[in-house]
């Protein structure tokens, strides 16, 4: 079984905030340094997203409650095959997110993924969207159902390169991180982002996942845990990586790859910045 | 009904989203907050369109501002409300721009007005000489005399204070507009489609302001709630007709 994802640049785009792909659009995104591009997650059922207001950013925090706004699994593998993302393909690897709102949602679209496969090389799973009511973060408070999907969907995929995307909200990370290691997952995305309350501009209050700079030590502190239990399992992490030396610091506490999420909406090139110094110092 | 492409790419991959360096060439105040910039540079854009504008570390997202023209130099009005806005009111380094974003402005017929707030006075000058039609600023506070002077014309009105507004507002309902454009803050346009529209009222447009990630169809940040489901204000938007939206209490 695989144990490394085979990137050119140790850097991934995070899922949500890439959306399906619509950077490939603009004039010199810096493909060059993206190993990997994490699709929006995709769920069993479509997905119209919580009421707005979705987002809001001050000093270094930002709030997000999109709610996991997608098009369902059947047409986004309509999609798929009417060759709707094969420019992405054509610019780099993509990373597949998959979600349900309970178990047997998620064995579902994992069924129905089974045949495209070879377009990926990698299906995350997200265990840790806090915007949903169903799904997301909850499928994490029955444990030993939660390990039970996760030896069901490795039965599914038997060589498929998993990652499930997990965050600190449902016990110890690398508590949960030991049992998808247990069931022959290849990998974990950690962190996403963590519940939080924010007024914004008009007083109003959005309940949603916080992002932004000031999540890099919880970050750098679940990564560390995770790698003192675990040795062998990838570690991709996610969580507040706006700079060179944020990459640095999660790289040197054990993460095999880093992610990069809402920096991309302050500025994209902080990819080519942050690739750049990643393949640098690699090197040495 | 659902909007039938929620974070779909349709056709539109093919067309490039254009990345700019804009160096000002002119700042000048509106209001004590409010700013008019204008630019050397030129980009093809349709009336109603946004860019959205790199605040550098001063935020962490861009930020969106609906494009015009101000004596034909490419122009955009800053509110400052925040660190970034404030950066792209004092910078003197050119300012990293994508753009332009969103769909035009199409109205109904040729016989509108508009009105704004000073924070959205380019989209306002912009939209009254494409269309050769009437401009209404409205602001709480005076206007700076000078920018007053340096703008006036025929078609534009001026009116100072809260109760002015509801005042224009009463006036341009029995006025024979087909259609009243209405930017501003999200209670101004709010006020004006509840005056405005209804049985035999008129169709009132609104350039909507939501808290946007990206700006490219991307993040699902924007969403507005509208009597066909969610929308994005990038995508769909800016600009959508009042009695569309669902406001939020």
């Amino acid at each position: 079984m695989l144990s490394k994802l085979n990137l050119k640049v140790p850097l991934i785009i995070a899922s949500g905030p890439g959306g399906f792909g619509e950077y490939a659009k603009m004039d010199g995104f810096p493909w060059k340094y993206v190993g990997a591009y994490t699709l929006k997650t995709v769920t069993y059922n479509k997905k119209s997203g919580n009421v707005p207001p979705r987002m809001y950013a001050r000093d270094g925090y930002m709030i997000n409650r999109i709610g996991l706004e997608n098009p369902g699994i059947d047409q986004f593998l309509d999609a798929l095959e009417n060759g709707e993302y094969e420019f992405l393909f054509k610019k780099t690897n993509v990373i597949l997110s998959l979600g349900g709102d309970n178990y047997q949602e998620y064995i579902e679209v994992t069924k129905k993924v089974k045949p495209y496969l070879h377009k990926f090389i990698a299906v995350e799973y997200n265990f840790s969207c806090p915007n949903v009511s169903k799904g997301g973060l909850s499928m994490v408070t029955d444990l030993i159902e939660w390990q039970s999907l996760l030896v069901e969907i490795r039965k599914e995929l038997p060589d498929t390169f998993l990652i499930a995307k997990l965050g600190i909200e449902g016990g110890f990370i690398e508590n949960l991180v030991e049992k998808a290691a247990q069931s022959g997952w290849n990998g974990v995305t950690v962190i996403n982002t963590i519940r939080g309350l924010m007024f914004n501009d008009d007083g109003e209050i959005l309940l949603g996942g916080l992002s932004g700079p000031n999540l890099l030590p919880i970050a750098e502190r679940a990564v560390y845990e995770v790698r003192k239990k675990l040795s062998d399992i990838y570690i991709i992490s996610s969580g507040g990586v706006y700079k060179e030396e944020d990459a640095k610091q999660l790289l040197k506490v054990g993460a095999d790859a880093v992610s990069i999420g809402s920096a991309i909406f302050q500025d994209e090139q902080i990819i080519s910045r942050i690739g750049k110094y990643i393949l640098e110092n690699l090197k040495k | 009904m659902e909007s039938g492409c929620i974070g779909m790419v349709h056709s539109s991959t093919t067309e490039t989203i254009k990345k700019h360096l804009l160096t000002k060439r002119g700042c000048v105040g509106v209001t004590e907050d409010t700013f008019l910039i204008t630019f050397n540079e030129k980009i093809d854009f349709l009336p109603g369109q946004f860019v959205m504008i790199g605040v550098d570390s001063h935020g962490l997202t861009r930020k969106p501002f609906t494009i015009g023209k101000f004596k034909d130099n490419l122009a955009i009005s800053v509110k400052t409300v925040g660190e970034g806005s404030k950066y792209i009111v004092e910078t003197t380094t050119p300012l990293e721009v994508i753009g332009p974003l969103g769909k035009p402005f199409i109205p109904l017929s040729s016989n509108g007005v508009v009105v704004v707030a000073p924070s959205c006075i380019v989209e306002g000058i912009h939209l009254s000489e494409h269309f050769d039609i009437s401009l209404h600023v409205c602001s709480k506070a005076p206007l700076n005399k000078d920018f007053i002077s340096a703008v006036s014309n025929d078609k534009m009105e001026f009116h100072i204070g809260d109760d002015a507004y509801l005042q224009l507002l009463n006036k341009l309902k029995f006025e024979k507009y087909d259609w009243v454009f209405i930017t501003g803050s999200k209670m101004m346009e709010k006020i004006g489609i509840k005056k405005l529209t209804g049985e035999g009222g008129k169709v009132v447009y609104v350039s909507y302001n939501e808290y946007m990630g990206c700006g490219i169809g991307a993040c699902k940040s924007c969403a507005v709630m509208t009597k066909n489901g969610i929308k994005h204000v990038c995508s769909d938007g800016p600009i959508f007709r009042g009695d569309e939206i669902c406001f939020q209490n």
